[in-house]
């Protein structure tokens, strides 16, 4: 019985697969039915399987195992750790359900404070130490001449695009500047006529940084549709 | 029981009350509480009003005095039954000369003392008072100084015959007389007195009670002392003296406030701009006497429920018709509105139709064919693959690498090719590996593509044997840290609840850079970015490195981490064309007409950019030109 | 408690972010310290995974019993979530009836999905130029039929080189320009946050 399950589990996965397919495919007419119902079936596969990771991955493994463990085996010296590591941080997050319930939602806000502080702690370090200083180091060494190429013709290429880098960099910042010295009463604040210009200057860089961004999606969505529209023939000749 | 008749309103309390429950007024004045006999008097005086004359007959006479009239002398009560004796005829009735008359006579005050009756009641009275003490029977200025000492204080020096002659030529000023007591009894309550005595001239009680004490007889006891000042005076009979002309009288100093009540003499005194002589005339109270007088009988203060008022709107049909209409569109915002039906046969459906349609049709065109026609992405046209196949390469044999599975479902049929590729490679290395996500979706996908990868190489039905999947990693951001950090406290256990850092190969890792390498499979920008700023910088410090395969969208925003120098990627693959130029630098050919496909459907896309951009231009040039026609 | 519980919030906020960036300045004194609190983060966010999806059970909870078409939507999402978690509750995250449902339901869904999005970003790149175009519009069009065409060999024609040198030029010189001032400024706006939260002006938890 189970064998005939296992082997029926595959042509029938096809099909269900298939049928999904064409539900969410059917949204190119626009939307229906078959496409909501499609998306609300994905929205609690998903979420279920992330509930039951969750219980197996943490609640189970890192929680309760090492628990159970330390006192079936009796070494009590992983006591501490567990301690220290684990049980203050399980009080938290029961302490936590309480930001389900409306009436009880402002007791649990302490935690999330916790979270907040430590999440922007770890995120500012790794802006600053990961991406500012390396990156702004990249932008300086593109015209760095130990690293130019030997060949006079390469030098003047190797220049030119260092050039358009350290330039393009600094003209997409200075567009992101929306700051303006105060007028005279009356007259509207203006940004200074150099600024207005390599501001310009840093909205065609964007421009072409976006341009570059649309089509790699286009591309990947591209691919999705490809990789469907194959999926929906391998099973129309499997069955047909 | 004996009732007290109120002062004031004139109504009869009961004995026990200390204030009139009508109008509130004080019932038990020191030395004011007057018999029934004197109450009838009083009556007299002060008559009730009409409503009230009933209650009045049927009041019982009190039997006996009450306690406190006893206190009383009879030769007061006597002296107020004589006071009380109405010697003229009430004036019911004021017509207008009189009523200026006693205005006059309020202005004008006399300085004569008071009405030769009463100085003639006086007279008797003191005449009665010395007669029984076997005093001299004329007393006449003596009398009148006794007089004046009760009731003005003030010493004068008039003859009692020039008095009569006063009261001969004086009309009478008041319709009746105001005995002392009850003078001070309205001085008592502020009520301004009528036609009677101004308030400075009102003698203080105790003063008053003094002169009463001094002059007297107390009680009706027989004993009548005299004082020896009367035996002292001799009544002389004097001759009348001739007029002499009369000293000018200094006008007295009046005090501002007076002054300012004077009415103007510029002003002649005009009939009362209201008609009151059809008003009702009051018969009790102070303003006894007067007409069109606000009544201050306690039944018009009485305190009792206000009358109440409909709050009824008077509402037209107009207003009513607006108001439900109103409250018609109210309760409409308040319903949730029905989702209107779309059409779904509109021009913009069909436009997309179309497109898909012709950009569906050659693709399945080529599927279907398995077209191999277009030439394979060479690497060296893509920088990354190059680096990222070098980089793999040189992993050590059985090395462990983490390789963190963080890109959606969703872009498996874009990455699934580079995937397989990548693990194909690291399984033929026999390389040890170490799967990891932080995304919840990671590790199914994981796990199927570590099997069929498995399968695929061994070409069994076993999987690959040399790898731990350490599983979900939640926290994200703070998840990365903690795993560069220490992967060992974060992941303790494997997804099959292993210690897999107590044995092989794991228990030599301490930290993730003893890994060989730390592979990360992601189509998020972002999550690129975390591993790089995150795990990225503990690399670097040992010169491990990070190599990405990508997602075509995040490229763009990952080329600055791989082009920067010191570089922060060591090896990218990004996209289909990437992955096809990895598989080719592996070795790996795929033959499904994938990538005839893509190149068809990226053809066909261009063409519809193009045409449909030159489609709409020609539409938007058209449209302003008839905008600038009109 | 108005005014007692925010301040704590902030308190507990700025105390435990400081303790985690002094923690990199400082690793033989605060590291262990900070890797402690790591540690408690990483489970409090598993937490609030699960927390998560009890919210949104209960919300489509609340759905069924209302009227309307929406509810059969509702009814749908429970029924698979609860099946998925006795299905991979039994069968565990990498069991074969897991990977079986995960196979055929949820990478189906999500990948046409994506396949979707395709027809509807071509559709807006046809109707780019609809609208009266900017001079950086023109050029956001051009870059992108620039890469497309770079991107792969045109199907019969075949692959251009002078095109490809210059899609990978576009892609590795103001691409990387433009992308690296992104970056930059992500990051400065990400450490500008992050300060303020540090020193308790921003309390996005609420406090």
């Amino acid at each position: 019985m189970l064998a005939q399950i296992n082997q029926l589990a595959d042509p029938i996965g096809a099909i269900i697969g298939f049928l999904l397919t064409l539900m969410v495919l059917s949204y190119i007419i626009g939307d229906n039915v078959l496409f909501r119902l499609a998306v609300s079936i994905f929205i609690g596969v998903a979420s279920g399987y992330a509930a039951v990771l969750i219980l197996y991955n943490v609640i189970w493994y890192q929680v309760l195992v090492p628990i159970f463990q330390i006192f079936s085996t009796g070494k009590l010296e992983g006591l501490p750790t567990y301690a220290i590591h684990v049980f203050p941080a399980v009080i938290l997050g029961f302490w936590m359900i309480t930001k389900l319930t409306p009436r009880l939602s402002r007791w649990g806000t302490p935690v999330l404070a916790f979270l907040t502080g430590v999440g922007a702690a770890t995120v500012l370090a790794g802006a600053v130490r990961g991406t500012i200083f390396p990156q702004v180091g990249a932008s300086v060494n593109m015209l760095n001449i130990q690293t130019a190429p030997t060949e006079l013709g390469n030098i003047v290429g190797w220049f030119i695009n260092g050039l358009i880098v350290l330039i393009g960099t600094a003209t997409t910042l200075i567009y992101f500047q929306f700051g303006a010295r105060r007028q005279e009463e009356g007259v509207p604040a203006r940004r200074s006529v150099v600024l207005d210009y390599l501001s310009t200057a840093g909205q065609g860089f964007i421009a072409v940084t976006l341009g570059v961004l649309f089509a790699g999606v286009y591309l990947a969505t591209l691919s999705a549709l490809i990789d469907r529209v194959q999926f929906l023939w391998d099973t129309i000749s499997r069955f047909f | 029981m004996t009732d007290i008749i109120c002062p004031l309103c004139g109504k009869p309390n009961p004995e026990e009350l200390d204030e009139c429950q009508y109008c509130q007024a004080p019932l038990k004045v020191a030395g004011f509480i007057a018999s029934p006999e004197d109450q009838e008097d009083f009556s007299q005086i002060f008559p009730p009003s009409p409503d009230q004359a009933g209650e009045e007959d049927q009041d019982t006479q009190p039997e006996s005095p009450p306690p406190s009239e006893q206190s009383i002398p009879d030769w007061l009560k006597q002296t107020e039954a004589s006071f009380l004796k109405p010697s003229e005829p009430e004036p019911e009735e004021l017509s207008s000369e009189q009523l200026s008359e006693q205005i006059d006579a309020l202005i004008n005050l006399p300085s004569t003392p008071a009405e030769p009756q009463k100085s003639a009641i006086d007279d008797e009275w003191l005449t009665s008072l010395l007669s029984e003490a076997g005093a001299i029977e004329s007393i006449p200025e003596g009398e009148v100084l006794l007089e004046r000492a009760v009731e003005t204080g003030e010493e004068t020096s008039t003859p009692a015959g020039e008095e009569t002659t006063q009261e001969e030529e004086e009309p009478p000023a008041v319709p009746a007389e105001r005995p002392a007591w009850l003078t001070n009894l309205e001085a008592s309550s502020n009520i301004k007195l009528d036609g009677g005595m101004q308030p400075s001239e009102v003698p203080e009680p105790e003063e008053q009670e003094a002169s009463v004490e001094e002059t007297g007889v107390p009680g009706a006891s027989e004993h009548v002392e005299i004082p020896d000042w009367i035996s002292k005076v001799s009544f002389e009979e004097v001759p009348p003296e001739p007029k002499e002309p009369e000293p000018p009288i200094e006008p007295a100093e009046i005090p501002g406030w007076l002054e300012a009540l004077r009415p103007s003499e510029e002003a002649t005194p005009t009939a009362p701009v209201e008609d009151v002589s059809a008003a009702d005339v009051v018969t009790a109270g102070p303003l006894v006497g007067l007409r069109g007088v606000i009544s201050a009988h306690p039944s018009a203060i009485q305190a009792r429920k206000p009358p109440t008022y409909s709050i009824k709107l008077r509402v037209t049909e107009e207003q009513r018709a607006r108001v439900q209409m109103m409250e018609e569109l109210l309760a409409e915002e308040q319903k949730p509105k029905p989702p209107t039906s779309k059409r779904i046969i509109t021009s913009q459906n069909i436009f997309r139709l179309a497109i898909a349609l012709v950009l569906i049709l050659p693709i399945v065109w080529m599927i279907i064919a398995k077209s191999q026609q277009s030439p394979l992405p060479q690497p060296a046209n893509y920088p990354g693959v190059i680096d990222f196949f070098q980089q793999v390469q040189q992993l050590p044999a059985g090395a462990p690498v983490l390789v963190a599975f963080d890109y959606e479902p969703g872009f498996s049929g874009e990455m699934n090719s580079a995937v397989s590729t990548l693990l194909s490679q690291l399984m033929a290395k026999n390389t040890y590996l170490t799967l990891v996500t932080t995304a919840p979706s990671g590790v199914a996908l994981a796990e199927s593509l570590v099997k069929d990868a498995g399968t695929g190489l061994a070409g069994s039905l076993s999987s690959y044997p040399y790898y731990t999947d350490l599983g979900y990693l939640p926290g994200g951001t703070m998840g990365l840290l903690g795993l560069a950090s220490s992967p060992k406290t974060v992941l303790p256990y494997s997804l099959e609840g292993i210690d897999v850092w107590a044995s092989a190969p794991l228990n030599t890792v301490s930290s993730v850079t003893d890994f060989g390498a730390v592979i990360v499979i992601t189509n998020d920008p972002d999550t690129a970015r975390a591993w790089i700023e995150q795990v990225g910088p503990v690399l670097r410090a040992e010169d491990g490195p990070i190599l990405m395969v990508t997602s075509s969208q995040a490229e763009p925003l990952i080329r600055p981490y791989y082009e920067a120098s010191p570089s922060q990627v060591q090896g990218m693959v990004a996209g289909l064309a990437g992955g096809q130029a990895y598989s080719r630098a592996v070795g790996r050919q795929p033959q499904n007409g994938v990538w005839d496909a893509f190149s068809m459907g990226v053809t066909v896309s261009i063409l519809i950019i193009l045409i449909g951009g030159i489609i709409s231009m020609v539409f938007m040039l058209q449209a302003s030109a008839r905008k600038r026609e009109d | 408690m108005k005014r007692i519980l925010p301040i704590t919030n902030a308190v507990i906020a700025v105390v435990s972010g400081l303790i985690v960036l002094f923690g990199y300045f400082f690793p033989g004194l605060l590291s262990g310290i900070q890797s402690v609190l790591i540690g408690w983060a990483i489970i409090i966010a598993a937490f609030a995974l699960l927390v998560g999806v009890f919210n949104l059970v209960m919300v489509h909870w609340k759905k069924t019993g209302t009227e309307g078409s929406n509810s059969i939507y509702s009814i749908v999402l429970l029924i698979s979530l609860f099946i998925t978690i006795i299905v991979a509750g039994l069968s565990g995250p990498t069991g074969s009836w897991t990977l079986w449902i995960f196979n055929n339901f949820q990478v189906p869904v999500e990948v046409s999905l994506l396949a979707v999005l395709a027809i509807v970003l071509l559709y807006a790149g046809a109707r780019l130029l609809s609208r009266k175009p900017k001079w950086y519009t023109i050029l956001f069009l051009i870059t992108v039929l620039l890469v497309l065409v770079g991107s792969a060999p045109l199907f019969l024609a075949g692959e251009s080189a002078p095109l490809s040198a210059l899609r990978s030029w576009l892609s590795q010189v103001p691409a990387i320009a433009g992308a690296r001032g992104l970056l930059l400024g992500v990051a400065l706006g990400t450490v500008a946050t992050g300060i303020r939260i540090l020193i308790g002006i921003d309390r996005p938890y609420g406090g």
